[in-house]
C-alpha cells in the first residue's frame, strides 16, 4: 500500500473532488484550503516514498529510482498549482472542483506514465493526463478563445497519439510483447532493421507533443493564451517534465550506443530553441510569449537527452527539476497581476516594482534564472547542460544553445524593464496586495531559486542517482 | 590573523548589502550609515592586510571544495597573492571613498537606501571576483558584476535613456561573457581543473596552440566586453546615464578594471599563445587610439571621462599585449585613482552648472562661483591623465614607454605616443574650459557642512594618492611591478620624448581654449572628414544598433514570418486534401489547426524517410 502512496492519494483526492462537484452548497473557499492541503499531502507522500523500489502488477508497474525522483518532481509542481489555484477570477465558482478534479487525475496519469513499464500501460497513463488537460483548456469561463484552443490542443493531441499508436503497433509486432524491458532484451537482432527506428521515432511523437518540441510545438502558443495561467503554468512545466521523464525511458531503452536519431534529435533541438526564442521576440502577450520561451526550454532540455550519457541525462533532470519552479513562478506573477483572469499584455507589467515590490523581485528572479544568469538555479542548470553537451562532443549544439540563450535575455529583460518602470504621469497605481500564502510562495521561489543555483551540490546529486540506473 | 583580515575585507561589503536589505523601508539615513560604516571597515582591513602581507613570501589560500561533478572539481575561496592583493586594496579604498562621497551626491534621492544596496552588492561582487581562488567561481562574480552594473546604470529608471542604457550595456557585455563561459567550460573539460594557481603554473603545458588560441580568444572576447574594447565599447560612453558616483565606480576599480585583471591574472597562460599576444595588443591599439579621437570633440564632461577610460584600458591591453602585464597592471592602478577622483569632480561641476554636463555651460559660470580646491584638484587629475611628471599617470605611463623601448617595439611606442599625445589635449582642452571665468550670474548654491565632509574629503584623499602616492609606496612598487625606471641614457630619452609629447598637447590646447578668445571644435574643424567621421562616432553605435535592433528583431520576424508565410504556404499546397478532410474544423480562425497537424506530419514523414533510406 505505502509503495504507491501518490498514486492512492491522488485517487482518493481525485474521487472526493468528484463527489464534491456534485453538491449544491459549495463552500469554495473550504474547497480551496483543502485543495492546498491535498497537495502538500501528495508532495509528503512522494518525499515519504523516495526510497520505495518494487515491481507490481505482473511487470507492468515499476519503482525505481527515476520514477520516484520524477514523481517527486510532478508532486512539487502539483502542490504549487494547487497552492496558486486559490481565487481564481476565470473560472466560476461552481466549476472549482472539477477544475480540482481534472489536475488530480492529470497527475495521476503523469505518475502512471513515469513508472509504466509496459506500452498499455504506458498509453493508458497518457491519455489520462492529457484529456484531463484538454477538459482544463475551456473552462475558462465567458471565453470562445479557450474552447477554441481546447479543440486545437485536442486534435493536435489526438492526432500525435494517433502517430504514437501505430508505433506501438509496430513495435508489438516487430517483438511479440509489450513490455519495455522485454523489447529492450531483443534490440540486438532489431538495431539492424530500418523498420525498427522508424517505429522507434513514431512511438515517441505524442511525448515531443508534451514537450511542445518541434514540430509538435505549434499548439503550444494558442492554448497557453486560451487557458487560465494556473492550469497553462501547470501544463508548461508538470505535463512537460513528466513527457521528459517517459521520453528519456523510451530513449534509453533503445540503449546509450545505438546513436542511430542522433542527428534527428540534433535538429528538432536546434529548431525548437531557434523558432522558441526568435519568435518570443515579437510577442505581447505574456502567457503566449512564455509559450515560446518554454518552446526553447524543451530545446535546451533535449539537448541534454541527446548526449545520451549520465552527464547529460542528470543535467536535463536537474534543469528539469528547476524549471518547474521558475517557469511556475513566473506563471504565478501572471496571475496576480491578472485583472479579472484576463490575459495580461506585456505592457501592463509597467509599474509593477512599485505597486508590489516583492512581486516585481520574484519576476526578476524567475526571467533571469530563465535567461540563465548567474548565480540562479536557471544558469546553473544551464551550465551544466551545455557542460555536458560540449563534452560529449556536441560542440556546436551547445554554441547555439548558449547563442540562443542570449537572444532570449533581451525578450525577458523587456518584461523586468517594464516591470521596473515607473507608471504614467497621472496614472493610478493600484496597490497589488499578497496574501500570506503568496507570500510564503514568494519567499520559496526566491530561496528555492538561489539556492538551487548557489549550490547545486544538494540536487544534482539526486538526479544523477535518478539516471544513473540507466548506465547500471 | 591575516586570513581575518581578509574576511573581513571581502564580506564588509556584503553584510551591509544583507543589513540594508533586511532594514524597513523607512530606515533611509540608517542605511546610508551602515553601507559607509561597513565599507569604511573593509577599506580599513584591507589596508592594514596590504601592510602586512605585503612582502610575505607566500599567498593566502583557503579553500573549500563547493562542486564535484564527474571528474571535475570546482572550489571556493581565496588565492591572495600580491597582484590580488593590491587590486583588493584598491578596490575597497576606492569603492569606501566613492560612498563617502555618494552620502553629498545622493542627499536628496528618495531612493537612496536602493541605491547603497546595490552599491555595496556591486563592490562585494567585484572583491571576490579579485580574490577568487578558482576561474569557475570568477566568472560567476564577473556575471554578477555585470547584473549590479545593470541595476546601477538604470538606477533613475524613470529616464527611458537610462533603460536603455541599462540593457545595452548588459547585453553587450553578456556577450562577451558568452566568450569567457566558453573558455572556462573549455578548461573544465581540457585540464579538469579551473584553479588560478593550477591556470597559471601548469595548465599551459597541457594544452596544444591551437587550443591555446581558442582559449585565449574567448578569454578575451569576455575581456572586450567588460573592459569595453573595440568593437564593444559602445556601452561604455551611454552608460554615463547611471548617477555620477556609479560611474566613478565603475571606470576606476570596479566593472571596467576586472578585465584587465582578468588578462593579467592569466598572464602566464595568456603568454603562451603569441597570436593570442599580438590580437590583444593590436585590439587595444586600435580601441585606444579610435576612443581617445571620439574624445576631441565631446562637450559632455563625463562622457570625455568616459572615452578617455575606453582610451586608457585600450592603453593598458596593448601593454599586456605587447608583453608586460606589470606595466598593464600598474597603470590600471593609478589609473583608478585618479579617474575617479575625476568622476567625483565631474558630479561637483555638474553640480555647480546647475545639472548641465556641457563643460562650455560650466565655462559660463563665474570662477567665483567655484570651489578653488576643485578646480586645484581637476588639474591635477587632467595633468595626471595626460602623463606629466610628477603625477601618479606619468609614472605607469613611463613604465610602459620605458618596456616598448627596451623591447624595440617601435611600431607600438609610435602608436602610443600619439595616443599620449590626444590624451593630454582632449583632457587639457577638458581642464581649460572648465576653469573658464564666466559671465552668467547663477544663484549660489549652498552646501551644509556635514554634507561638505562627504564631498570633500574623497576628491582630496584621492588627489593626495595622486601627486604622492606612488612616491611614498615607490621602493615597493618597483620591486613588485618590476619597473623600467632605472636613470640610464635611454630613460632620460624616453623622458625628453613623451615630455616634449605631452606639453605639446598641452600647448595646442592653450592656443585654443586658454586664451581670451576660444574655439569649440579647436584644431579638429580644419582636419577635413574627421568631425564628421567623430559626429558619426567611427559609425559602430549604428552598426551595432542595426545589429542589435534590425538584425536581430528582423530576425525575430522573419523567423516567425517563415514559419506563418513559407512553412505554411507551401504546406498549403501540399495538404490541401487535408484541409477538405477537415471541414468540421474550418470554422476555427484561418484554419491554423490543420497547418500545425501538416508541418508536424512532414517533419515526422521526412525523418520516416531519412531513418528507412539511410545509408
Amino acid at each position: 500500500m505505502w509503495f504507491y502512496a501518490i498514486e492512492t492519494i491522488l485517487t482518493v483526492a481525485a474521487i472526493f473532488f468528484f463527489a464534491s462537484s456534485l453538491r449544491r452548497d459549495l463552500n469554495v473557499e473550504a474547497l480551496e484550503k483543502f485543495a492546498s492541503v491535498c497537495g502538500a499531502v501528495v508532495l509528503a507522500s512522494a518525499v515519504l516514498s523516495f526510497g520505495f523500489r518494487g515491481i507490481f502488477f505482473a511487470g507492468t508497474y515499476e519503482m525505481d529510482a527515476f520514477s520516484q525522483f520524477v514523481k517527486l518532481i510532478l508532486a512539487l509542481g502539483y502542490f504549487i498549482a494547487l497552492l496558486i489555484s486559490r481565487n481564481i477570477h476565470d473560472i466560476e465558482g461552481k466549476y472549482r472542483p472539477e477544475y480540482f478534479l481534472f489536475l488530480t487525475t492529470a497527475t495521476l496519469g503523469m505518475t502512471v506514465l513515469v513508472s509504466a513499464k509496459d506500452l498499455i500501460t504506458l498509453y493508458t497513463g497518457l491519455e489520462l493526463s492529457s484529456y484531463s488537460l484538454y477538459l482544463l483548456i475551456p473552462m475558462r469561463k465567458h471565453d470562445n478563445a479557450s474552447i477554441e484552443a481546447a479543440i486545437k490542443y485536442l486534435i493536435i493531441g489526438i492526432a500525435s497519439t494517433g502517430v504514437m499508436i501505430y508505433g506501438f503497433s509496430l513495435l508489438f509486432g516487430l517483438t511479440q510483447t509489450t513490455y519495455l524491458n522485454e523489447i529492450a532484451a531483443k534490440l540486438p537482432g532489431l538495431i539492424h532493421l530500418h523498420v525498427f527506428w522508424v517505429a522507434f521515432f513514431l512511438s515517441v511523437v505524442a511525448f515531443l507533443f508534451k514537450l511542445s518540441l518541434f514540430p509538435l510545438h505549434a499548439w503550444a502558443p494558442d492554448v497557453y493564451e486560451g487557458g487560465n495561467a494556473q492550469t497553462v503554468g501547470f501544463i508548461s512545466t508538470v505535463s512537460k517534465v513528466a513527457g521528459l521523464a517517459v521520453f528519456i525511458r523510451f530513449v534509453m531503452m533503445a540503449g546509450h550506443d545505438n546513436r542511430v536519431l542522433e542527428g534527428v534529435w540534433i535538429s528538432l533541438a536546434i529548431a525548437s530553441m531557434t523558432l522558441g526564442n526568435l519568435s518570443a521576440l515579437i510577442q505581447g502577450d505574456m502567457k503566449r510569449l512564455l509559450a515560446y520561451s518554454s518552446i526553447a526550454q524543451a530545446g535546451y532540455l533535449l539537448v541534454g537527452v541527446l548526449c545520451l550519457n549520465d552527464k547529460g541525462l542528470s543535467a536535463a533532470m536537474f534543469y528539469a527539476a528547476v524549471y518547474v519552479v521558475m517557469n511556475f513562478a513566473a506563471f504565478f506573477v501572471v496571475t496576480q497581476i491578472s485583472e479579472g483572469g484576463k490575459n495580461v499584455s506585456i505592457s501592463q507589467f509597467r509599474g509593477l516594482s512599485s505597486r508590489s515590490p516583492l512581486l516585481a523581485l520574484v519576476l526578476m528572479l524567475a526571467l533571469f534564472s530563465l535567461a540563465g544568469v548567474p548565480p540562479l538555479a536557471g544558469f546553473t542548470g544551464k551550465w551544466f547542460l551545455f557542460t555536458a553537451a560540449v563534452s560529449s562532443g556536441f560542440k556546436v549544439v551547445a554554441m547555439i544553445a548558449i547563442i540562443n540563450s542570449v537572444i532570449s535575455l533581451y525578450y525577458y529583460l523587456v518584461i523586468i524593464k517594464e516591470a521596473y518602470t515607473s507608471p504614467d504621469q497621472g496614472a493610478y497605481i493600484q496597490p497589488l496586495v499578497l496574501s500570506p500564502v503568496s507570500r510564503l510562495f514568494c519567499f520559496a521561489v526566491i530561496l528555492v531559486l538561489a539556492v538551487a543555483g548557489f549550490f547545486p551540490g544538494i540536487l544534482m546529486p539526486l538526479a544523477a542517482k535518478s539516471v544513473s540506473m540507466f548506465f547500471g | 590573523m591575516n586570513l581575518n583580515l581578509l574576511h573581513i575585507s571581502v564580506f564588509a561589503n556584503f553584510l551591509a548589502f544583507v543589513v540594508i536589505v533586511f532594514l524597513p523601508k523607512t530606515w533611509v539615513k540608517r542605511s546610508v550609515t551602515v553601507a559607509v560604516s561597513f565599507a569604511g571597515i573593509g577599506a580599513l582591513a584591507s589596508t592594514i592586510l596590504l601592510f602586512r602581507q605585503f612582502s610575505a613570501p607566500a599567498p593566502i589560500e583557503w579553500v573549500i571544495p563547493w562542486l564535484k561533478w564527474n571528474s571535475a572539481q570546482v572550489n571556493v575561496g581565496y588565492y591572495l597573492d600580491t597582484l590580488a592583493l593590491v587590486m583588493l586594496t584598491s578596490v575597497c579604498v576606492i569603492s569606501f571613498l566613492i560612498q563617502l562621497y555618494s552620502v553629498w551626491y545622493m542627499n536628496e534621492d528618495p531612493a537612496k537606501k536602493r541605491f547603497f544596496g546595490t552599491i555595496t552588492f556591486f563592490t562585494w561582487a567585484m572583491i571576490s571576483f579579485v580574490v577568487s581562488v578558482n576561474l569557475f567561481a570568477s566568472y560567476l562574480f564577473w556575471e554578477l558584476i555585470g547584473l549590479a552594473s545593470y541595476l546601477l546604470i538604470g538606477f533613475w529608471h524613470e529616464k527611458a535613456s537610462a533603460r536603455a542604457a541599462a540593457i545595452k550595456a548588459f547585453v553587450m557585455t553578456r556577450f562577451g561573457d558568452l566568450g569567457f563561459m566558453a573558455a572556462v567550460i573549455l578548461l573544465i573539460i581540457q585540464v579538469h581543473n579551473t584553479d588560478i594557481s593550477f591556470l597559471i603554473t601548469q595548465a599551459g603545458s597541457q594544452l596544444g596552440q591551437t587550443q591555446l588560441l581558442i582559449i585565449v580568444g574567448l578569454i578575451f572576447l569576455g575581456v572586450m566586453g567588460k573592459s569595453a574594447q573595440f568593437p564593444l565599447y559602445t556601452w561604455l560612453p551611454d552608460a554615463m546615464e547611471g548617477p555620477t558616483p556609479v560611474s566613478a565606480l565603475i571606470h576606476s576599480a570596479t566593472m571596467v578594471a576586472a578585465g584587465v585583471f582578468l588578462l593579467v591574472r592569466l598572464f602566464p597562460l595568456i603568454e603562451l599563445s603569441s597570436a593570442g599576444m599580438h590580437y590583444i595588443c593590436f585590439i587595444g591599439g586600435l580601441s585606444s587610439l579610435l576612443t581617445a579621437i571620439l574624445a576631441l570633440l565631446e562637450r559632455d564632461m563625463k562622457r570625455i571621462l568616459a572615452y578617455s577610460t575606453c582610451s586608457q584600458l585600450g592603453f593598458m591591453v596593448m601593454a599586456v599585449g605587447a608583453g608586460t602585464w606589470s606595466g598593464g597592471m600598474f597603470h590600471l592602478l593609478t589609473h583608478a585613482f585618479f579617474k575617479s577622483m575625476l568622476f567625483l569632480l565631474s558630479g561637483y561641476f555638474i553640480f555647480a552648472s546647475h545639472h548641465s554636463n556641457d563643460i562650455f555651460d560650466m565655462a559660463k559660470v563665474p570662477l567665483k562661483d567655484k570651489s578653488k580646491l576643485m578646480l586645484a584638484l581637476l588639474w591635477i587629475g587632467a595633468l595626471a591623465l595626460a602623463g606629466l611628471f610628477p603625477l601618479s599617470g606619468f609614472m605607469s605611463k613611463e613604465n610602459i614607454f620605458g618596456y616598448l623601448l627596451e623591447h624595440h617595439h617601435y611600431g607600438i611606442y609610435s602608436v602610443a605616443l600619439t595616443i599620449s599625445f590626444l590624451t593630454a589635449y582632449y583632457t587639457s582642452r577638458m581642464a581649460f574650459v572648465v576653469s573658464r571665468d564666466g559671465h552668467h550670474q547663477m544663484e549660489h548654491h549652498t552646501i551644509s557642512k556635514g554634507l561638505n565632509i562627504a564631498l570633500r574629503v574623497p576628491v582630496t584623499v584621492l588627489g593626495l594618492v595622486t601627486v604622492a602616492g606612488v612616491w611614498v609606496f615607490f621602493p615597493w612598487l618597483k620591486e613588485f611591478f618590476q619597473l623600467h625606471l632605472e636613470l640610464n641614457r635611454e630613460f632620460w630619452l624616453n623622458f625628453g620624448i613623451t615630455t616634449t609629447v605631452v606639453l605639446t598637447g598641452i600647448g595646442i590646447a592653450y592656443l585654443y581654449f586658454g586664451r581670451k578668445t576660444f574655439s569649440e571644435k579647436g584644431w579638429v574643424g580644419f582636419v577635413p572628414g574627421l568631425d564628421f567621421l567623430i559626429a558619426k562616432k567611427f559609425y559602430l553605435d549604428i552598426f551595432w544598433n542595426a545589429v542589435m535592433q534590425k538584425g536581430v528583431y528582423g530576425l525575430a520576424k522573419a523567423g516567425f514570418w517563415s514559419e506563418a508565410h513559407i512553412v505554411n504556404a507551401a504546406v498549403n499546397n501540399v495538404g490541401y486534401a487535408c484541409v477538405r478532410g477537415g471541414k468540421a474544423v474550418t470554422k476555427l480562425q484561418a484554419g491554423e489547426v490543420q497547418r500545425y497537424i501538416v508541418i508536424a506530419v512532414l517533419v515526422i514523414v521526412a525523418v520516416v524517410l531519412y531513418l528507412t533510406f539511410r545509408g
